[in-house]
Protein backbone atom coordinates (compact mmCIF):
# COMPACT_ATOMS: atom_id res chain seq x y z
CA UNK A 1 0.00 0.00 0.00
CA UNK A 2 1.28 3.31 -0.96
CA UNK A 3 1.57 6.07 1.93
CA UNK A 4 -1.48 8.68 2.27
CA UNK A 5 -1.01 12.17 3.38
CA UNK A 6 -4.42 14.65 3.65
CA UNK A 7 -2.74 18.04 2.10
CA UNK A 8 -6.20 20.21 2.17
CA UNK A 9 -9.30 20.56 4.78
CA UNK A 10 -12.49 22.73 4.38
CA UNK A 11 -14.94 23.21 6.85
CA UNK A 12 -18.63 25.31 6.69
CA UNK A 13 -20.05 27.07 9.39
CA UNK A 14 -22.40 24.76 11.33
CA UNK A 15 -25.79 25.31 12.69
CA UNK A 16 -29.15 25.69 12.01
CA UNK A 17 -28.78 26.89 8.56
CA UNK A 18 -31.77 28.67 7.34
CA UNK A 19 -29.59 29.99 4.33
CA UNK A 20 -28.37 26.84 2.53
CA UNK A 21 -29.50 23.77 1.85
CA UNK A 22 -27.22 20.29 0.69
CA UNK A 23 -25.52 21.55 -2.41
CA UNK A 24 -24.29 25.26 -0.59
CA UNK A 25 -23.04 23.55 2.89
CA UNK A 26 -21.13 21.21 0.53
CA UNK A 27 -20.04 24.09 -1.63
CA UNK A 28 -18.56 26.18 1.45
CA UNK A 29 -16.31 23.11 2.85
CA UNK A 30 -15.28 21.43 -0.69
CA UNK A 31 -14.13 24.72 -2.06
CA UNK A 32 -11.61 26.03 0.91
CA UNK A 33 -10.41 22.30 0.59
CA UNK A 34 -9.08 22.89 -2.78
CA UNK A 35 -7.91 25.91 -1.50
CA UNK A 36 -6.16 24.90 1.25
CA UNK A 37 -4.57 21.71 -0.93
CA UNK A 38 -3.71 24.40 -4.10
CA UNK A 39 -5.57 22.62 -6.54
CA UNK A 40 -8.71 22.71 -8.60
CA UNK A 41 -11.82 20.56 -9.22
CA UNK A 42 -9.54 19.50 -12.43
CA UNK A 43 -6.80 17.59 -10.29
CA UNK A 44 -9.71 16.10 -8.40
CA UNK A 45 -9.85 12.05 -9.70
CA UNK A 46 -12.68 11.20 -7.60
CA UNK A 47 -14.95 11.71 -4.33
CA UNK A 48 -16.73 9.73 -1.70
CA UNK A 49 -19.29 11.64 -0.13
CA UNK A 50 -20.84 10.94 2.87
CA UNK A 51 -24.26 11.84 4.27
CA UNK A 52 -26.11 9.56 6.13
CA UNK A 53 -29.62 10.06 5.50
CA UNK A 54 -31.37 11.59 2.15
CA UNK A 55 -34.77 11.86 4.00
CA UNK A 56 -32.99 14.69 6.14
CA UNK A 57 -32.52 16.96 3.17
CA UNK A 58 -35.16 15.65 1.22
CA UNK A 59 -33.28 14.58 -1.40
CA UNK A 60 -32.68 11.44 -3.67
CA UNK A 61 -28.88 10.78 -5.05
CA UNK A 62 -27.26 13.30 -3.09
CA UNK A 63 -24.01 12.79 -4.16
CA UNK A 64 -24.53 13.51 -7.50
CA UNK A 65 -26.06 16.90 -6.73
CA UNK A 66 -22.75 17.44 -4.42
CA UNK A 67 -20.10 16.66 -6.76
CA UNK A 68 -22.03 18.61 -9.62
CA UNK A 69 -22.20 21.54 -7.71
CA UNK A 70 -19.05 22.05 -6.31
CA UNK A 71 -17.94 21.61 -9.58
CA UNK A 72 -15.92 17.98 -9.38
CA UNK A 73 -18.64 16.79 -11.98
CA UNK A 74 -17.22 14.66 -14.16
CA UNK A 75 -14.85 13.07 -11.98
CA UNK A 76 -16.84 10.24 -10.02
CA UNK A 77 -18.32 10.30 -7.47
CA UNK A 78 -20.50 8.26 -4.71
CA UNK A 79 -21.77 8.07 -1.77
CA UNK A 80 -21.02 6.09 1.65
CA UNK A 81 -22.96 5.62 4.73
CA UNK A 82 -22.32 4.32 8.08
CA UNK A 83 -24.74 6.52 9.98
CA UNK A 84 -23.14 9.04 12.09
CA UNK A 85 -20.08 7.08 11.47
CA UNK A 86 -20.45 7.89 7.36
CA UNK A 87 -17.87 10.45 7.32
CA UNK A 88 -14.65 8.35 8.57
CA UNK A 89 -16.10 5.68 6.27
CA UNK A 90 -15.74 8.34 3.40
CA UNK A 91 -12.13 9.18 4.40
CA UNK A 92 -11.90 4.70 4.37
CA UNK A 93 -12.85 4.59 1.02
CA UNK A 94 -10.98 7.68 -0.18
CA UNK A 95 -7.91 6.48 1.31
CA UNK A 96 -8.06 2.97 0.24
CA UNK A 97 -8.44 4.45 -3.66
CA UNK A 98 -5.06 6.23 -3.32
CA UNK A 99 -3.30 3.90 -1.17
CA UNK A 100 -4.01 1.01 -3.69
CA UNK A 101 -3.02 3.31 -6.50
CA UNK A 102 -6.59 3.16 -8.15
CA UNK A 103 -5.87 7.43 -7.96
CA UNK A 104 -3.63 10.05 -6.85
CA UNK A 105 -6.12 12.56 -5.43
CA UNK A 106 -9.52 12.13 -3.91
CA UNK A 107 -11.97 13.97 -1.87
CA UNK A 108 -13.95 13.16 1.23
CA UNK A 109 -16.57 14.99 1.42
CA UNK A 110 -19.35 14.90 4.56
CA UNK A 111 -22.58 17.29 4.54
CA UNK A 112 -25.47 16.90 6.25
CA UNK A 113 -28.98 19.19 6.15
CA UNK A 114 -30.75 18.02 9.05
CA UNK A 115 -32.65 21.10 9.77
CA UNK A 116 -34.98 21.13 6.93
CA UNK A 117 -37.35 18.96 9.43
CA UNK A 118 -38.72 19.56 12.34
CA UNK A 119 -36.70 18.33 15.68
CA UNK A 120 -39.22 15.22 16.08
CA UNK A 121 -39.09 14.48 12.64
CA UNK A 122 -35.24 14.41 13.11
CA UNK A 123 -35.94 11.95 16.41
CA UNK A 124 -37.92 9.95 14.42
CA UNK A 125 -35.52 9.35 11.34
CA UNK A 126 -32.68 8.47 13.82
CA UNK A 127 -34.78 6.26 16.01
CA UNK A 128 -35.01 4.54 12.81
CA UNK A 129 -31.48 3.02 12.72
CA UNK A 130 -32.48 1.29 16.03
CA UNK A 131 -33.90 -2.45 15.32
CA UNK A 132 -36.88 -1.35 13.30
CA UNK A 133 -38.84 -4.64 14.27
CA UNK A 134 -38.15 -5.25 18.16
CA UNK A 135 -36.31 -1.92 19.18
CA UNK A 136 -37.77 0.95 17.58
CA UNK A 137 -41.16 -0.21 18.13
CA UNK A 138 -41.05 0.92 21.59
CA UNK A 139 -40.11 5.02 20.67
CA UNK A 140 -36.25 4.64 21.93
CA UNK A 141 -35.00 8.27 20.63
CA UNK A 142 -31.28 8.04 19.95
CA UNK A 143 -30.88 10.31 23.41
CA UNK A 144 -32.49 6.99 25.11
CA UNK A 145 -30.42 4.67 23.85
CA UNK A 146 -27.48 6.39 25.19
CA UNK A 147 -29.36 6.87 28.35
CA UNK A 148 -29.20 3.30 28.80
CA UNK A 149 -25.57 3.23 28.59
CA UNK A 150 -25.36 6.11 31.18
CA UNK A 151 -27.64 4.23 33.67
CA UNK A 152 -25.98 1.39 33.45
CA UNK A 153 -22.56 3.14 33.70
CA UNK A 154 -23.81 4.73 36.64
CA UNK A 155 -25.03 1.44 38.28
CA UNK A 156 -21.26 -0.48 37.52
CA UNK A 157 -18.98 2.42 38.55
CA UNK A 158 -20.44 5.33 40.03
CA UNK A 159 -20.74 7.95 37.74
CA UNK A 160 -22.44 10.57 38.41
CA UNK A 161 -24.56 13.28 36.76
CA UNK A 162 -22.43 15.71 37.03
CA UNK A 163 -19.49 13.85 35.58
CA UNK A 164 -21.65 13.97 32.63
CA UNK A 165 -22.09 17.59 32.72
CA UNK A 166 -18.69 17.88 33.04
CA UNK A 167 -18.13 17.05 29.34
CA UNK A 168 -20.49 19.53 27.92
CA UNK A 169 -18.87 22.02 30.35
CA UNK A 170 -15.34 21.12 28.76
CA UNK A 171 -16.65 20.77 25.35
CA UNK A 172 -18.95 24.02 25.39
CA UNK A 173 -15.32 25.81 26.69
CA UNK A 174 -13.44 25.24 23.29
CA UNK A 175 -16.65 25.54 21.06
CA UNK A 176 -17.01 28.76 22.22
CA UNK A 177 -13.49 29.58 21.14
CA UNK A 178 -13.84 27.68 17.50
CA UNK A 179 -15.51 30.02 15.04
CA UNK A 180 -17.01 27.29 12.81
CA UNK A 181 -19.21 26.11 15.78
CA UNK A 182 -23.20 25.72 16.26
CA UNK A 183 -23.18 27.15 19.41
CA UNK A 184 -20.34 28.84 20.35
CA UNK A 185 -21.17 29.63 24.12
CA UNK A 186 -20.12 28.47 27.67
CA UNK A 187 -22.13 26.64 30.19
CA UNK A 188 -21.60 26.70 33.39
CA UNK A 189 -21.60 23.13 35.41
CA UNK A 190 -25.02 23.96 37.44
CA UNK A 191 -26.82 25.40 34.36
CA UNK A 192 -25.46 21.79 32.35
CA UNK A 193 -26.76 19.05 35.83
CA UNK A 194 -29.78 21.43 35.70
CA UNK A 195 -30.89 21.44 32.62
CA UNK A 196 -34.40 20.03 31.17
CA UNK A 197 -34.26 16.12 30.50
CA UNK A 198 -34.24 14.47 27.16
CA UNK A 199 -34.12 11.51 28.24
CA UNK A 200 -33.22 10.48 31.88
CA UNK A 201 -30.58 10.50 33.14
CA UNK A 202 -28.89 12.75 29.89
CA UNK A 203 -30.18 16.59 30.01
CA UNK A 204 -30.16 19.34 27.29
CA UNK A 205 -26.45 19.80 27.74
CA UNK A 206 -25.65 15.79 27.72
CA UNK A 207 -26.68 15.76 23.59
CA UNK A 208 -25.51 16.61 20.62
CA UNK A 209 -26.91 19.08 18.74
CA UNK A 210 -28.82 19.06 15.64
CA UNK A 211 -27.04 20.41 13.29
CA UNK A 212 -26.58 21.90 9.25
CA UNK A 213 -23.12 21.82 7.96
CA UNK A 214 -20.04 20.18 5.76
CA UNK A 215 -16.66 19.26 6.00
CA UNK A 216 -14.05 18.20 3.18
CA UNK A 217 -10.52 17.20 3.11
CA UNK A 218 -7.96 16.26 0.29
CA UNK A 219 -6.00 13.19 -0.08
CA UNK A 220 -3.05 12.37 -2.19
CA UNK A 221 -0.43 9.97 -2.48
CA UNK A 222 2.69 10.48 -1.35
CA UNK A 223 4.53 11.28 -4.21
CA UNK A 224 1.52 14.01 -5.52
CA UNK A 225 1.65 15.43 -1.98
CA UNK A 226 5.06 16.11 -2.20
CA UNK A 227 4.35 18.42 -5.11
CA UNK A 228 1.93 20.63 -3.26
CA UNK A 229 2.95 20.73 0.06
CA UNK A 230 5.47 20.66 2.87
CA UNK A 231 3.69 20.23 5.45
CA UNK A 232 1.43 16.59 4.79
CA UNK A 233 -0.83 15.32 7.12
CA UNK A 234 -0.47 11.49 7.05
CA UNK A 235 -3.15 8.69 7.59
CA UNK A 236 -1.16 6.12 9.37
CA UNK A 237 -3.42 3.93 11.04
CA UNK A 238 -7.05 3.10 10.44
CA UNK A 239 -9.34 0.20 12.50
CA UNK A 240 -13.11 -0.22 12.24
CA UNK A 241 -15.35 -2.46 13.89
CA UNK A 242 -19.16 -3.21 14.03
CA UNK A 243 -21.95 -4.40 16.73
CA UNK A 244 -25.14 -6.32 17.15
CA UNK A 245 -28.20 -4.02 15.92
CA UNK A 246 -29.75 -4.88 18.89
CA UNK A 247 -29.00 -3.12 21.96
CA UNK A 248 -30.06 -5.04 24.82
CA UNK A 249 -28.29 -8.42 23.54
CA UNK A 250 -25.09 -6.60 23.70
CA UNK A 251 -22.61 -8.38 26.30
CA UNK A 252 -22.00 -5.11 27.76
CA UNK A 253 -24.14 -1.58 28.53
CA UNK A 254 -20.57 0.35 28.93
CA UNK A 255 -18.21 -0.29 26.20
CA UNK A 256 -18.55 -0.84 22.73
CA UNK A 257 -17.06 -3.60 21.05
CA UNK A 258 -16.52 -1.89 17.57
CA UNK A 259 -14.58 0.90 18.92
CA UNK A 260 -12.28 -1.28 21.16
CA UNK A 261 -11.25 -3.21 17.75
CA UNK A 262 -11.07 -0.04 15.81
CA UNK A 263 -8.80 0.84 18.33
CA UNK A 264 -6.48 -1.67 18.72
CA UNK A 265 -6.49 -2.56 14.89
CA UNK A 266 -6.18 1.62 14.28
CA UNK A 267 -3.05 1.69 16.91
CA UNK A 268 -1.13 -1.47 15.49
CA UNK A 269 -1.49 0.02 12.11
CA UNK A 270 0.51 3.19 13.31
CA UNK A 271 2.55 1.19 15.03
CA UNK A 272 1.84 3.68 18.16
CA UNK A 273 0.30 3.03 22.04
CA UNK A 274 -1.92 5.22 23.38
CA UNK A 275 0.64 7.41 25.18
CA UNK A 276 1.67 8.52 21.54
CA UNK A 277 -1.85 10.40 21.01
CA UNK A 278 -0.96 13.71 21.47
CA UNK A 279 -4.52 15.09 20.55
CA UNK A 280 -8.31 13.83 20.09
CA UNK A 281 -11.63 13.96 18.55
CA UNK A 282 -14.10 11.53 19.68
CA UNK A 283 -17.70 11.24 19.03
CA UNK A 284 -19.57 13.01 22.16
CA UNK A 285 -22.91 11.93 20.52
CA UNK A 286 -23.64 11.99 24.23
CA UNK A 287 -21.70 13.11 27.76
CA UNK A 288 -21.90 9.29 28.41
CA UNK A 289 -20.66 8.46 24.74
CA UNK A 290 -17.57 10.43 25.69
CA UNK A 291 -17.00 9.15 28.83
CA UNK A 292 -17.06 5.26 27.26
CA UNK A 293 -14.49 6.14 24.32
CA UNK A 294 -11.88 7.36 27.46
CA UNK A 295 -12.32 3.90 28.24
CA UNK A 296 -12.48 2.12 25.11
CA UNK A 297 -9.96 4.27 23.53
CA UNK A 298 -7.33 3.59 25.95
CA UNK A 299 -7.41 6.98 27.85
CA UNK A 300 -8.08 5.75 31.02
CA UNK A 301 -9.52 2.51 32.32
CA UNK A 302 -12.97 0.90 32.14
CA UNK A 303 -15.10 2.99 34.94
CA UNK A 304 -12.17 5.72 35.77
CA UNK A 305 -14.13 7.60 32.63
CA UNK A 306 -15.57 10.09 35.18
CA UNK A 307 -12.98 10.59 37.22
CA UNK A 308 -10.86 11.52 34.31
CA UNK A 309 -13.11 14.33 33.39
CA UNK A 310 -13.21 15.40 37.02
CA UNK A 311 -9.44 15.36 37.27
CA UNK A 312 -9.70 17.79 33.56
CA UNK A 313 -7.45 14.96 32.13
CA UNK A 314 -8.97 15.86 28.65
CA UNK A 315 -8.52 19.71 28.93
CA UNK A 316 -5.32 21.12 27.26
CA UNK A 317 -2.81 20.52 29.90
CA UNK A 318 -4.47 17.46 30.80
CA UNK A 319 -3.03 14.01 29.95
CA UNK A 320 -4.67 13.85 26.79
CA UNK A 321 -6.70 16.60 25.02
CA UNK A 322 -10.10 15.99 23.68
CA UNK A 323 -12.56 17.90 21.70
CA UNK A 324 -10.86 20.65 22.40
CA UNK A 325 -13.15 21.93 18.90
CA UNK A 326 -15.95 21.92 21.28
CA UNK A 327 -16.94 18.01 19.76
CA UNK A 328 -20.17 17.70 18.45
CA UNK A 329 -21.56 19.11 21.73
CA UNK A 330 -20.93 22.44 21.23
CA UNK A 331 -19.74 22.41 17.67
CA UNK A 332 -22.62 20.57 16.43
CA UNK A 333 -22.99 16.87 14.26
CA UNK A 334 -24.25 17.30 10.79
CA UNK A 335 -24.43 13.35 10.92
CA UNK A 336 -22.54 12.62 7.72
CA UNK A 337 -19.84 15.73 8.24
CA UNK A 338 -18.89 14.50 11.50
CA UNK A 339 -15.91 12.08 11.04
CA UNK A 340 -14.29 14.51 7.90
CA UNK A 341 -14.57 17.50 10.22
CA UNK A 342 -12.85 15.48 12.80
CA UNK A 343 -10.62 15.12 9.68
CA UNK A 344 -10.28 19.16 9.67
CA UNK A 345 -9.85 19.72 13.20
CA UNK A 346 -6.76 17.11 13.42
CA UNK A 347 -5.35 18.23 10.48
CA UNK A 348 -5.08 21.68 11.71
CA UNK A 349 -3.73 20.63 15.02
CA UNK A 350 -0.79 18.94 13.78
CA UNK A 351 -0.24 22.03 11.45
CA UNK A 352 -0.24 24.27 14.68
CA UNK A 353 -2.95 26.37 13.37
CA UNK A 354 -5.49 26.72 16.06
CA UNK A 355 -4.90 29.78 18.27
CA UNK A 356 -6.29 29.81 21.04
CA UNK A 357 -7.16 25.93 21.17
CA UNK A 358 -3.64 24.67 19.99
CA UNK A 359 -2.11 21.70 21.50
CA UNK A 360 0.87 22.57 21.74
CA UNK A 361 3.36 20.52 19.39
CA UNK A 362 1.05 17.84 18.60
CA UNK A 363 2.35 15.44 16.03
CA UNK A 364 -0.49 12.06 16.33
CA UNK A 365 -4.12 12.60 16.90
CA UNK A 366 -6.57 10.01 17.00
CA UNK A 367 -10.39 10.50 15.79
CA UNK A 368 -12.75 7.91 16.91
CA UNK A 369 -16.53 8.28 14.94
CA UNK A 370 -19.59 5.79 15.66
CA UNK A 371 -22.49 5.57 13.92
CA UNK A 372 -25.65 4.36 15.52
CA UNK A 373 -25.56 3.03 19.17
CA UNK A 374 -21.76 1.16 18.03
CA UNK A 375 -23.15 -0.53 14.97
CA UNK A 376 -19.94 1.67 13.05
CA UNK A 377 -16.88 2.91 14.58
CA UNK A 378 -14.09 4.24 12.67
CA UNK A 379 -10.40 4.93 14.31
CA UNK A 380 -8.33 7.13 12.18
CA UNK A 381 -4.43 7.57 13.60
CA UNK A 382 -3.16 11.25 11.71
CA UNK A 383 0.27 11.48 11.79
CA UNK A 384 2.79 15.11 11.37
CA UNK B 1 -51.73 -9.10 14.08
CA UNK B 2 -48.78 -6.22 14.71
CA UNK B 3 -46.16 -5.76 16.88
CA UNK B 4 -45.24 -2.90 19.29
CA UNK B 5 -46.98 0.69 19.58
CA UNK B 6 -45.21 1.45 16.14
CA UNK B 7 -44.42 -0.80 13.68
CA UNK B 8 -42.51 -0.12 10.21
CA UNK B 9 -41.80 -3.72 8.91
CA UNK B 10 -43.64 -6.48 7.54
CA UNK B 11 -44.45 -9.64 9.40
CA UNK B 12 -42.82 -12.65 8.67
CA UNK B 13 -43.80 -16.36 10.17
CA UNK B 14 -41.40 -16.00 12.86
CA UNK B 15 -43.60 -12.47 13.80
CA UNK B 16 -46.70 -14.41 13.64
CA UNK B 17 -45.66 -16.87 15.67
CA UNK B 18 -44.32 -14.51 18.57
CA UNK B 19 -47.41 -12.13 18.34
CA UNK B 20 -49.85 -15.76 18.18
CA UNK B 21 -48.09 -16.40 21.78
CA UNK B 22 -48.37 -12.94 23.41
CA UNK B 23 -52.17 -13.54 22.88
CA UNK B 24 -52.17 -16.62 24.63
CA UNK B 25 -50.08 -14.78 27.13
CA UNK B 26 -46.64 -16.60 26.20
CA UNK B 27 -43.31 -15.36 25.87
CA UNK B 28 -41.72 -17.16 23.06
CA UNK B 29 -37.92 -17.41 22.11
CA UNK B 30 -35.94 -19.31 19.64
CA UNK B 31 -33.31 -21.84 20.12
CA UNK B 32 -30.72 -23.58 17.64
CA UNK B 33 -30.79 -27.06 18.01
CA UNK B 34 -27.29 -27.17 16.19
CA UNK B 35 -25.52 -24.74 18.36
CA UNK B 36 -27.90 -24.39 21.17
CA UNK B 37 -28.10 -20.30 21.18
CA UNK B 38 -31.07 -18.77 22.57
CA UNK B 39 -32.43 -15.68 20.58
CA UNK B 40 -34.88 -12.94 22.77
CA UNK B 41 -36.76 -12.14 20.66
CA UNK B 42 -37.10 -14.61 18.53
CA UNK B 43 -34.88 -15.23 15.27
CA UNK B 44 -35.49 -18.10 12.66
CA UNK B 45 -31.96 -17.98 10.94
CA UNK B 46 -29.40 -18.94 13.40
CA UNK B 47 -25.83 -17.28 12.13
CA UNK B 48 -24.57 -20.87 12.48
CA UNK B 49 -26.30 -21.03 9.21
CA UNK B 50 -27.80 -24.90 10.28
CA UNK B 51 -31.22 -23.34 10.20
CA UNK B 52 -32.56 -25.73 12.65
CA UNK B 53 -34.75 -23.34 15.00
CA UNK B 54 -37.38 -25.05 17.39
CA UNK B 55 -39.37 -22.58 19.81
CA UNK B 56 -39.40 -22.56 23.38
CA UNK B 57 -41.50 -20.34 26.28
CA UNK B 58 -39.49 -17.84 28.82
CA UNK B 59 -39.75 -17.65 31.83
CA UNK B 60 -41.31 -13.93 32.33
CA UNK B 61 -39.33 -12.79 35.39
CA UNK B 62 -36.72 -11.24 35.13
CA UNK B 63 -33.77 -8.39 36.31
CA UNK B 64 -33.97 -4.99 35.68
CA UNK B 65 -30.17 -4.29 33.85
CA UNK B 66 -31.04 -1.09 32.86
CA UNK B 67 -33.45 1.99 32.23
CA UNK B 68 -34.39 5.25 30.93
CA UNK B 69 -36.87 7.47 30.95
CA UNK B 70 -37.68 9.30 27.44
CA UNK B 71 -38.94 12.92 28.27
CA UNK B 72 -38.51 14.10 24.11
CA UNK B 73 -40.02 11.25 21.94
CA UNK B 74 -39.86 10.18 18.83
CA UNK B 75 -42.75 11.70 16.36
CA UNK B 76 -44.13 8.46 16.14
CA UNK B 77 -44.39 8.09 19.82
CA UNK B 78 -44.82 11.87 20.54
CA UNK B 79 -48.22 11.47 22.24
CA UNK B 80 -47.33 8.97 24.80
CA UNK B 81 -44.23 10.89 25.84
CA UNK B 82 -43.14 10.42 28.93
CA UNK B 83 -42.08 6.75 29.22
CA UNK B 84 -39.88 4.74 30.54
CA UNK B 85 -37.53 2.40 28.47
CA UNK B 86 -35.64 -0.90 29.95
CA UNK B 87 -34.05 -3.32 29.60
CA UNK B 88 -34.53 -6.77 31.26
CA UNK B 89 -32.25 -10.04 32.03
CA UNK B 90 -33.92 -13.16 32.08
CA UNK B 91 -33.23 -16.39 33.71
CA UNK B 92 -31.28 -18.05 30.94
CA UNK B 93 -28.93 -14.82 30.11
CA UNK B 94 -31.40 -13.62 27.11
CA UNK B 95 -32.04 -9.70 27.62
CA UNK B 96 -35.28 -7.59 25.99
CA UNK B 97 -36.07 -4.01 25.36
CA UNK B 98 -39.35 -2.85 26.54
CA UNK B 99 -41.37 -0.43 28.49
CA UNK B 100 -41.43 -0.83 31.89
CA UNK B 101 -44.48 0.66 33.89
CA UNK B 102 -43.51 1.73 37.27
CA UNK B 103 -43.02 5.14 38.54
CA UNK B 104 -39.59 6.61 37.69
CA UNK B 105 -38.57 7.36 41.13
CA UNK B 106 -39.14 3.80 42.40
CA UNK B 107 -36.98 1.66 39.65
CA UNK B 108 -33.43 1.34 40.66
CA UNK B 109 -31.49 -1.23 38.59
CA UNK B 110 -31.12 -4.74 40.22
CA UNK B 111 -35.05 -4.76 40.79
CA UNK B 112 -37.35 -7.79 40.15
CA UNK B 113 -39.65 -7.57 37.44
CA UNK B 114 -41.89 -9.64 34.67
CA UNK B 115 -42.67 -9.42 31.12
CA UNK B 116 -46.33 -9.43 30.19
CA UNK B 117 -48.31 -9.51 26.95
CA UNK B 118 -50.33 -6.39 26.59
CA UNK B 119 -53.00 -6.12 23.75
CA UNK B 120 -53.33 -2.35 22.65
CA UNK B 121 -56.44 -2.97 20.14
CA UNK B 122 -57.71 -5.69 18.44
CA UNK B 123 -54.83 -5.85 16.13
CA UNK B 124 -52.02 -4.91 18.04
CA UNK B 125 -49.56 -6.45 20.58
CA UNK B 126 -46.84 -5.42 22.46
CA UNK B 127 -45.13 -6.57 25.76
CA UNK B 128 -44.15 -4.56 28.77
CA UNK B 129 -42.30 -4.99 32.14
CA UNK B 130 -44.19 -4.21 35.26
CA UNK B 131 -42.41 -4.89 38.80
CA UNK B 132 -42.54 -7.63 40.65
Amino acid sequence: MRRVAVVGVGHGKFGKRKDATLRELAYEAVIPALEDAGITQQDVEAAVVAIAGEEFAGQGAPSALVGDYTGIQPSPVFRVESACASGTAALKAAYGMVSSGLHDIVMAIGVEKMNAVSSVRATELMARAGDTRWEYPFGVSFPGFYALFATRHMHEYGTTKEHLAMVGVKNHYYGAMNPVAHLPKEVSLEEAVNAVIIAWPLGLYDCCLISDGGAAAVLMSEEKAKEYTDTPVWITGIGSGSDTMMVAERPSLTSLTGVRKAAKDAYNMAGIGVEDVDVAEVHDCFTIAEIMAYEDLGFCKPGEGGTFIEEKQTYIGGKIPVNVDGGLKSKGHPIGATGVSQCYELVKQLRGECDRRQVDGAEIGLSHNVGQTGQFANVIIYSR
Amino acid sequence: MEFGYVSWSTNTEVVDKWNEGLTQGKILATQCKNCGKVFLPPRGDCPCGKEDIEWLEMNPEATLFTYCVIMFAPESMSDKAPYVVAIGEFDNGARLLAHLFANPNAIEVGMKIKLVPQQLDKNRVTIKYVPL
